[in-house]
């Protein structure tokens, strides 16, 4: 096998309900892998655990054929930055960053230039006379992210390096990150809560909740061919729609959905013939449209309110008991209560089992 | 499994060093705290006495039923209820007044708060000594003012027993109620200023405000400085012992100085213990009656 | 009936000037937002509105009526706060119940009225738990429950949303402006998200530096900023503002971008201000990728992008450092680096003046 780093089955655990169980992965050399999921999901416990913070209580970590399970964390070779900084804040910007160098007697001279190089890259070059107190959170974490490249490690490992920055600041070191990575080209790992961060940035993604891994894939994967309702609502803004239905069957291609008080059918699904009591349907708001009839794979609502954004209106239909978010162009016009039509695209929709929220495409397989 | 060992051995060590630095603390609270208590209960068992070269006698509970039976101890019980129960309610009232006078800001504001603590920080023998002399028959001013502002004959303030009382309320209030004053700024400064403009805006007068919103947000604060007051006056001395020394008679006599009587004077050490012991009851139970008081509107 | 009217209103604190000289006017049944940063005055704004500061300057109206002097309690005005401002020691049945407790309103009635409006706001559940005990999402609907449950001319909403996680105010944002709506009910609301101002607003007065920026429906706002400040504060990711230079050779028009010479018949631009310098702003909308090569295109350097789900947003560098954004589709396949030429829909290129930032016009 060509990978670079693999996880095998690792299970971590504290205190009942903390903790990961059975965590399995591997990313190839030079990739950028995002661990995606909500606090509490075990992505921080995940990284301690490669980065040897954490002793595993089963399960192996296979570095470059070797396996790392028992070596302490300066004997890993690999490398961390941390969420909340953990900058020194008696020493400048400059020895900060060139702490990890110092650790390991390097000369000055070498010190230097390899600091104002990783400096430059993370954009902090400006201020490395400064100390941490003078700096904004931004710079802080460009710092830390600075210290945490600044050395040849195997493995590059990033918690949330970006999550207390500002919406703006933000935006653009995730832009930011992409060239560095590239400019590099290390292997890294990163964690994230932001589904933005894990589209934008991953190679590959791994979807984590409640300490087990619900889905690894692409960014495109994930976001379109979401393995259950978590993985739909969690990334995607707004989350993507669903609308329970009693029952489901499929023939031929022909989705009919029952509701409580209503039916609908969509014509040239790529389902497999089934039937199903208890499903949701799932779309996202940009993949449909707005009707005023009822017509081909529509299903009734109406409209609860109205949001313009920028050049696009978000309507919010009522279906019954269910809400969802539809995205439309601006000429689209309905009124507070109106009955309206959400025309479905075959092609974009997915089927979830209501109870244990798993994509009905996945089960079949 | 236990808690601790699923924890990193950084925690578990951090554990221990909590325990160990919080050990020599937890020591000389119990050597301090509850042994001295301890040893004024076991006294309180016996008839012993240092003004006599008589053995420790064990008697049971005997003391207890001698202090009960004494009409000198039940006299004392009374003048520092009375003195609880006109004092309490005249500082608290006054204490807010002054607060919520006091609670928006107003140049020289600090100044009057900051002065307003010198009662509070004078040595009691010295500010008995100076209510000593304000309250003087002869020469205090107190009486050469009352004399001119209402053409009230001079009162012997400390001689009769109904003044006596009153002359130690006063400067009990002139005391604590400063005290009180600043418990409760502290209560109102931590009620959010949004809260009064809400109420402003939803259209509530002022007394409306003060009843329905300042009130019932100060009350945590407010049973806290009574629960204290009501604790300090069952221990009330100084201006006792230094104004009236109990008299005229017995008139003014309160259950410590009863106690300090007893013991310091009559070095009954049994039943200065007993009458310790049953103070300490006495206050354990007022104080349980008055928070049961105040919670049990707070429930319905 | 319910109408505003500010005449310009100033805001002094000692010397500083947080509020200068603004007049509006907000009709009957209208969401108009105050729009701004941290300290453009907007609150300030409301507060006078509201009566819990003191109009320094000016004369404000509420229903035609001088509202100067007034308590804030005799204003016919009701507010919800940022920080929710619940009475704490009050349940919340009790903490909507209170403007009617002060009114005298017999018990039957108030019970009612406090339990209809705390269906529509979906809170009946919690009526008898204390704000402590509950979420942010929670306590503001409790908030808003307490202002919407009396009538008065204008509701007051101050940064109601901004203490809320993402899901909640996405939620209340909606449930506001449907309520606002289909209760006709004439309200000021106070944001510096402009994402909250677009969405629910008739109108959006734009403010900095205790001045209006502009007034306008969320519309005019996106599509024709009135200034930089405007075109920078409103839209995510925000305007492009690209310095051009004009040059005229054989009578006809170019566009020096970047140093990048480009003609303005090719751009498809009708019309260009007839300066040497000034601003070109447009919006990453409406940037196209256009085959390499064509004309009216600028070209560049793709310097990093994004997948975000359903689309791609792109930086590109003009060189000299020079960043401009594009939004493409979701399935696009860059490259970092990679050479790329961009066109812009030229009816939505705007020009700004370098000196005063203003919108030019024709």
């Amino acid at each position: 096998m060509s990978e670079y780093l693999e996880i095998r089955n690792i299970t971590k655990e504290y205190t009942p309900g903390k903790g990961i169980n059975d965590v399995s992965f591997s990313c190839t050399e030079g990739s950028f892998t995002v661990i995606l999921g909500p606090s509490g999901a075990g992505k921080t416990t995940t990284l301690s655990v490669l980065a040897g913070f954490l002793q595993t209580t089963s399960g192996d970590i296979v570095m470059n054929g070797h396996s790392i399970r028992n070596l302490k964390t300066r004997e890993r070779n690999v490398s961390m930055a941390f969420e909340d900084y953990a900058l020194y804040p008696t020493h400048s910007i400059f020895e900060n960053i060139a702490s990890p160098l110092r650790a390991r007697k390097m000369d000055n001279e070498t010190i230097s230039k390899k600091v104002k190089a990783i400096a430059q890259l993370v954009g902090i070059d400006e201020h490395l006379e400064k100390f941490p107190s003078q700096v904004s959170g931004g710079q802080k974490q460009r710092t830390g992210l600075a210290r945490c490249l600044v050395r040849d490690a195997d493995v590059y490992l990033l918690d949330e390096p970006i999550a207390h920055l500002d919406a703006k600041l933000r935006h653009r070191m995730r832009g930011e990150f992409k060239r560095i990575h590239k400019e590099l080209g290390k292997t890294m790992v990163y964690v994230s809560h932001d589904y933005r961060e894990a589209l934008a940035l991953a190679d590959m993604v791994i979807v984590m909740n409640k300490g087990s891994i619900v889905q690894i894939g692409p960014p495109e994967e994930v976001f379109s061919q979401p393995k259950n309702t978590f993985v739909a609502t969690l990334l995607g803004d707004p989350p993507m729609n669903l609308v329970q239905f009693d029952h489901i069957t499929v023939k031929n291609g022909t989705l009919s959905l029952i509701g409580k008080d209503f039916e609908s059918s969509v014509k040239g699904c790529r389902f497999p013939d089934m039937k199903a009591d208890g499903v949701s349907l799932g779309f996202r708001d940009f993949t449909v449209e707005l009707v005023a009839k009822a017509g081909k794979n529509t299903i009734p609502g109406s409209v609860y309110v109205f949001e313009p954004i920028e050049d696009q209106i978000i309507f919010t239909i009522s279906i019954a008991e269910n809400r969802v978010r539809v995205r439309t162009p601006r000429n689209i016009k309905f009124d507070l209560n109106e009955e309206v039509h959400i025309k479905l695209n075959p092609e974009t929709i997915h089927l979830f089992d209501n109870r244990s929220g798993d994509n009905l495409e996945y089960r079949e397989e | 499994m236990s808690k601790l060992q699923g924890n990193t051995a950084i925690q578990r060590s951090e554990h221990r060093f909590a325990i160990i630095t919080a050990l020599p603390g937890l020591i000389a609270l119990i050597v301090l705290v509850a042994g001295p208590l301890l040893y004024m209960f076991f006294n309180s068992l016996f008839i012993k006495t240092l003004a006599a070269p008589i053995p420790p006698q064990f008697n049971w509970f005997g003391n207890y039923g001698k202090v009960l039976s004494d009409s000198r101890f039940w006299n004392a019980f009374k003048n520092t209820m009375i003195i609880m129960g006109v004092g309490i309610p005249v500082q608290a009232f006054l204490g807010l007044t002054i607060a919520l006078l006091l609670s928006k800001p107003f140049p020289g504001s600090r100044v009057i708060v900051a002065m307003f603590l010198i009662p509070v920080m004078i040595t009691p023998i010295v500010s008995g000594f100076q209510w000593k002399i304000i309250l003087n028959q002869r020469f205090g001013p107190m009486n050469y003012l009352l004399g001119i502002l209402i053409g009230m004959e001079p009162k012997s303030w400390l001689a009769e027993p109904f003044l006596a009382m009153v002359s130690i309320l006063i400067m009990d209030t002139w005391q604590w109620t400063p005290f009180v004053t600043v418990v409760l700024l502290a209560g109102l400064s931590a009620i959010p200023k949004q809260v009064y403009e809400a109420s402003s805006v939803d259209g509530s007068t002022m007394w409306g405000t003060l009843w329905r919103v300042t009130l019932p947000l100060l009350k945590p604060m407010f049973t806290l400085v009574v629960l204290l007051r009501i604790i300090f006056i069952f221990k009330i001395f100084d201006p006792v012992y230094i104004l009236t020394g109990g008299g005229p008679g017995i008139s003014t006599e309160t259950l410590s100085l009863l106690t300090y009587i007893t013991g310091f004077k009559n070095f009954n050490v049994g039943i200065t213990s007993t009458l310790a012991v049953v103070q300490l009851i006495a206050m354990v139970i007022i104080a349980k009656l008055f928070m049961k008081l105040v919670m049990g509107r707070k429930e319905r | 009936m319910g109408q505003v009217k500010l005449d310009k209103v100033w805001k002094l604190y000692g010397n500083f000037e947080a509020v200068k000289g603004i007049s509006l006017e907000i009709h009957d049944g209208e969401f108009v937002s105050l729009l701004g940063p941290s300290g453009c005055g907007k609150t300030s704004t409301l507060r006078m509105v509201a009566g819990l500061e003191e109009i320094s300057r000016g004369e404000a109206y509420i229903d035609g009526v001088l509202i100067n002097n007034l308590d804030p309690g005799n204003r016919h005005v009701a507010m919800a706060y940022e920080s929710y401002a619940l009475y704490p020691h009050l349940n919340v049945f009790e903490n909507i119940a209170y403007p009617l407790r002060v009114r005298k309103v017999p018990n039957a009635e108030i019970k009612s009225r406090v339990e209809e409006i705390c269906d529509s706001l979906g809170i009946s559940q919690y009526l008898t738990d204390f704000p402590s005990a509950l979420s942010g999402g929670a306590q503001q609907r409790t908030g808003l429950a307490r202002a919407l449950i009396r009538p008065a001319s204008v509701y007051l909403l101050d940064e109601v949303l901004s203490h809320l996680d993402a899901t909640e105010r996405t939620m209340l944002r909606a449930e506001i402006r449907r309520i606002q709506k289909l209760m006709d009910l004439t309200a000021l609301f106070v944001t510096h998200d402009q994402l909250e101002a677009l969405a629910m607003s008739d109108r959006i007065i734009v403010m900095n530096d205790g001045e209006i920026q502009q007034i306008g429906t969320p519309e005019e706002i996106y599509d024709t900023p009135a200034n930089l400040f405007v075109a920078e504060f409103v839209g995510e990711p925000p305007m492009n503002i690209i310095r051009i230079q004009r040059k005229t050779e054989d009578r006809k028009n170019y566009l020096i971008v970047a140093g990048q010479k480009l003609d303005t018949a090719k751009l498809g631009l009708q019309w260009i201000p007839d300066l040497d310098n000034f601003f070109l702003g447009i919006r990453p909308k409406n940037i196209n990728r256009s085959n390499n090569g064509i004309d009216g295109g600028i070209s560049g350097q793709v310097h990093t992008y994004e997948m975000l789900g359903d689309h791609t947003l792109c930086s590109i560098d003009l060189g000299n450092n020079d960043l401009v954004f594009l939004i493409d589709t979701f399935d696009t396949q860059l490259d970092l680096d990679q050479p790329i030429t961009i066109s812009l829909t030229p009816e939505n290129v705007l020009f700004y003046d370098m000196n005063s930032s203003e919108l030019l016009h024709r």
